[in-house]
């Protein structure tokens, strides 16, 4: 066993991927990066023939770390903020300015990852008694990991730090699942590196003068020899949840709760349009054998910014993808028509604002996370309730005497029978009430229900009966047995396609539940 | 009780196997009590005219809470070199030696001078890279060409002339090769823990909060003049007035026919009726100022002098940077209604190898300019160092004056 700990001594952390978003995890490529640095320009570098070069012990130990990637990671509890507030900046070169030169000014625009912690990156089996001493030599002079904004303070140990994620070393970029895809060095990473800098020290300079128009010239490190691992989360398996995956993918936008229905429509159109005749009944809901329907199938939900998950970096709310246990052929198929995904558009309502509105880009890269891991574990102190968010449709009319104490009971039901509780055979009034006695038996309990009363149900349902009777309605309860404090849930005759949302809502121990907790 | 850090301590920790970091950690407060609240630095929103606190989500104790960002890594370090500007006006005897690079400009009869201690990319900024020097171009100066070449595995010449380079940061963007890249070796901010933050898009906006203002004119709430009057009174006042205000008040002026008046409330005249249109503060639970002097980067950096050498240039840096960061400390003056006090004592902590931490006492500014003259000394006897104040005085490019805008598209 041997860890690299970097511990960021502000707090948080800086730094972008090759295609500017922001980068939330430092990859091992860039620890790779930051141990280059400390080695060519740090105390231990020896003289080469063009300048500073590291000595042959860091070398190999670099040589080292690109065929052997750390097996397991620990990723500390990161929050993303992404600001409104724009800098303005002197960039310190010469433009134009009402035709005459001027010093240009730029909006500097950032997000910051929040860190509680440090990260560290761990070998399973440890490297050579030379590599581990010049890995434990080199670790104090890296000075920073992402922007000089991050100061970190870097140490090697041979404690083990409990990791939260593992190296797949099978997984390709679409193998899918939940997992965080992290740049690694490959062999010839120093080599590239070392080289571009050559280059940059000794190339042609051109015209050394201020011009009338300048710009930044700012070269991307060379990305040759740098390559996609896959570090799933630790000590996982696959749960027995109605949807065992997630997979989030940013959008650049907010959308109202009202909205949500006809966004997640409007994204399972273009799934479907994408894949075509070959979108599997996992998508489209069309079973060849009625008999044969799953309890549930893949469901969209819309998750706000607000709500206690970590969204990928940068998003101001995020489509999230519900995938019920499939087989891997079809679930491949999805990951390929999400990982495909650049925008939504929705169709204009009356009244409704420009273009604008009804667009939402897709603004980063898609993350994929456990059913039973999506929200945050709730704060020390408190009790975890939940809270639909939108509000729900009951699946059926219900029978005799039925509230929607009743309807949110079933609606569990229909759920979990399979996975949860036991399936119920028979119909009608049989059927349901064996569910709502099973998922009482699983200790789920209502504790508050509230109609929405408003005409436009349509918010609400994606496909309205012309005959029939659609009554949304809120939801407070608690789930009992039915999964765990972190798990995805949605509920409702809408509850693939954007309602029904079941939101954590965590009370204070010894409180009661808010009269209106939404 | 602990002790400060000393010359050996920083020789020390610029030694190679030295110190990885120190840190400088402090606890504010609103001065005025824990019911006040304090205007954080005020950020634009793009396509906004209406200004914004820059809020974040940060780790306390464990827990993430909302943030504000009162004032950012580049505006501390701003802070930093103001305070070493002052020193210098002020004739100190350790810092009026420190070397720069000045830019001036004539304006009318008046001689403007900036310095690498201004200008925001230091020695490599536009200003001064446009800049003549006996009417020749700058770049083509053997000396400033020396300065564009230094590397970090020699950067005796930069330490030599603009040492506020090495410090504070600065990066020769617009070269196509041999760029200066240096990162800043102190970096921190100051952030304050708070609740509520605003959310100016999305299903249920909910804009910042908003404080009153209104103008009250002692001789009546609307002044109106004829429109020659006014105009008489604008060019009385040009050469004080902005070109887009005096034009804005020569068109209003222009608009009055005859005896017809128009309000002089463009030339500040006049009172302003109550409007919610000020960023209000922010409440506060805990304010904390963090900063961080990485030995680590400072290791980095060679001069050419031979391993005590480098260790006594880089000490030197250190020792600069620590009279900056005191000096910044020391005025808590941010901006108005930004009135903060020290809550506690400042912890300084020096990172050792291992894991080890030094529990230090701060430096106030005389023991941090002590130090400082000492780690002179030992860089003048070690490496040869020669710090004498401005190296290169240089002559501003008028085309860049001219280029000047008064009125700033956007500003923070």
């Amino acid at each position: 066993m041997f860890t690299l700990r970097a511990t960021p001594l502000l707090g948080t952390y800086r730094g972008h991927r090759p295609d500017a978003t922001p980068e939330t995890i430092p990859s091992v490529a860039r620890l790779h990066a930051a141990l280059l640095c400390a080695a060519g320009f740090g105390p231990r570098a020896v003289a080469g023939e063009d300048g500073w070069v590291p000595c042959e012990a860091d070398e190999a130990a670099l040589r080292w770390v690109e065929e052997n990637p750390p097996t397991e990671m620990r990723i500390p509890q990161l929050r993303v903020s992404r600001q409104d507030a724009v800098a303005y900046r002197n960039d310190g070169t010469i433009g134009p300015v009402g035709g005459a030169r001027g010093i240009r000014t730029l909006a500097k625009h950032e997000s910051v990852t929040a860190v509680d912690g440090p990260f560290t990156w761990t070998w399973r089996e440890p490297p050579p008694e030379p590599v581990a001493e010049a890995l434990r030599a080199l670790c104090p002079d890296v000075p920073h990991l992402g922007t000089a904004e991050c100061p970190v303070t870097m140490e090697a140990a041979e404690d083990d730090p409990e990791p939260t994620h593992v190296l797949d070393r099978e997984a390709m970029p679409f193998s899918g699942g939940p997992g965080t895809m992290l740049d690694v060095p490959a062999p010839g990473r120093l080599d590239e590196l070392v080289e571009a800098h050559r280059l940059r020290r000794t190339g042609r300079l051109g015209s050394d003068r201020a011009g009338s128009s300048e710009r930044s010239a700012s070269p991307v490190p060379p990305r040759g020899a740098v390559r996609p691992a896959m570090y799933r989360p630790a000590g996982r398996t696959v749960a027995e949840v109605p949807w065992p995956e997630v997979l989030l993918v940013p959008l650049d936008r907010r959308i109202h709760e009202r909205d949500r229905v006809r966004w997640c429509v409007a994204a399972h159109k273009a799934l479907i349009k994408m894949l075509d005749a070959a979108a599997p009944p996992l998508l489209t809901g069309v079973y060849p054998d009625p008999g044969t329907r799953p309890a549930n199938r893949l469901a969209l939900q819309i998750l706000d910014r607000d709500v206690p998950a970590r969204l990928p970096a940068g998003a101001r709310s995020a489509l999230a993808v519900l995938l019920p246990p499939a087989a891997p052929s079809e679930l491949e198929l999805i990951y390929r028509a999400v990982a495909a995904l650049r925008n939504l558009t929705v169709g204009r309502r009356r009244g409704e604002a420009g273009e604008h509105a009804r667009q939402a880009r897709v603004s980063g890269a898609v993350e994929v996370v456990h059913g039973d891991a999506l929200w945050l574990e709730p704060a020390p102190g408190t009790v975890r309730v939940w809270r639909s968010d939108p509000p729900a449709v009951p699946d059926t009319r219900g029978q005799r005497g039925w509230t929607f104490t009743h309807a949110a009971l079933l609606s569990l039901g229909f759920v979990w029978q399979g996975s949860g509780i036991a399936r119920v055979h028979g119909r009608g009034a049989e059927r349901d009430h064996a569910l709502v006695d099973a998922v009482n038996a699983a200790g789920a309990v209502v504790l508050r229900t509230d109609p929405v009363r408003r005409s436009t149900v349509q918010h609400y349902a994606h496909h309205v009966h012309h005959d029939a009777v659609v009554r949304p309605y809120r939801v407070a309860l608690g789930l009992g047995q039915l999964g765990g404090p972190c798990t995805v849930q949605a509920i409702g005759q809408s509850r693939h396609l954007g309602g029904g949302l079941l939101v954590p809502l965590d009370v204070a121990e010894g409180s009661p539940v808010p009269e209106h907790p939404w | 009780m602990s002790s400060i850090i000393g010359l050996e301590d920083l020789l020390a920790a610029c030694r190679s196997g030295g110190a990885s970091c120190l840190t400088s950690v402090t606890e504010l407060a609103p001065a005025a009590g824990s019911h006040a609240s304090v205007a954080p630095a005020k950020f634009a929103v793009r396509n906004s005219d209406v200004g914004t606190y820059a809020y974040e989500t940060r780790f306390d104790g464990g827990v993430a809470a909302d943030a504000v960002v009162i004032d950012s890594k580049q505006s501390q370090n701003n802070r930093c070199e103001q305070g070493l500007v002052a020193a210098i006006v002020d004739g100190h005897d350790v810092l009026s030696r420190l070397p720069r690079v000045a830019v001036s400009y004539r304006v009318g009869d008046r001689v403007v001078e900036l310095s690498d201690l201004e200008l925001p990319h230091r020695v490599f900024d536009g200003h001064i890279r446009a800049a003549t020097i006996s009417g020749a171009p700058l770049t083509q100066d053997e000396r400033y060409r020396r300065v564009r070449d230094a590397h970090p595995g020699d950067a005796f010449a930069l330490l030599q002339t603009s040492p506020a380079s090495l410090v504070f940061g600065s990066w020769d963007s617009s070269r196509a090769t041999r760029q200066g890249r240096w990162r800043s070796v102190l970096v921190g901010e100051i952030v304050g823990f708070c609740s509520g933050r605003p959310e100016p898009e999305g299903p249920e906006p909910k804009g910042p909060e908003l404080k009153g203002g209104a103008r009250i004119d002692p001789l009546g709430m609307r002044i109106e003049l004829t429109g020659p009057a006014l105009k008489e009174l604008a060019d009385r006042q040009r050469s004080e007035l902005s070109r887009g205000t005096y034009d804005k008040i020569v068109k209003s002026a222009g608009a009055a026919k005859g005896e017809q008046r128009v309000k002089a409330s463009p030339v500040g005249l006049g009172g302003i009726p109550p409007t919610l249109e000020a960023l209000a503060g922010v409440a506060c639970s805990k304010i904390v100022r963090s900063h961080v002097l990485s030995f680590a980067a400072l290791r980095q950096v060679r001069f050419g002098k031979g391993a005590e050498g480098d260790a006594a240039c880089r000490a030197l840096l250190a020792a600069l940077a620590l009279a900056a960061l005191a000096r910044s400390d020391g005025e808590l003056v941010l901006r108005a209604n930004c009135d903060l006090v020290e809550s506690g004592p400042t912890a300084v902590v020096l990172h050792g190898r291992g894991g080890t931490q030094t529990q230090l006492s701060a430096l106030s500014v005389e023991e941090a300019d002590a130090l400082l003259a000492a780690a002179l000394t030992r860089a003048e006897q070690e490496a040869g160092v020669s710090w004498n104040g401005v190296v290169l005085a240089v002559d501003g490019d008028p085309a860049i004056l001219a280029g000047a805008v008064e009125d700033e598209a956007g500003g923070n």
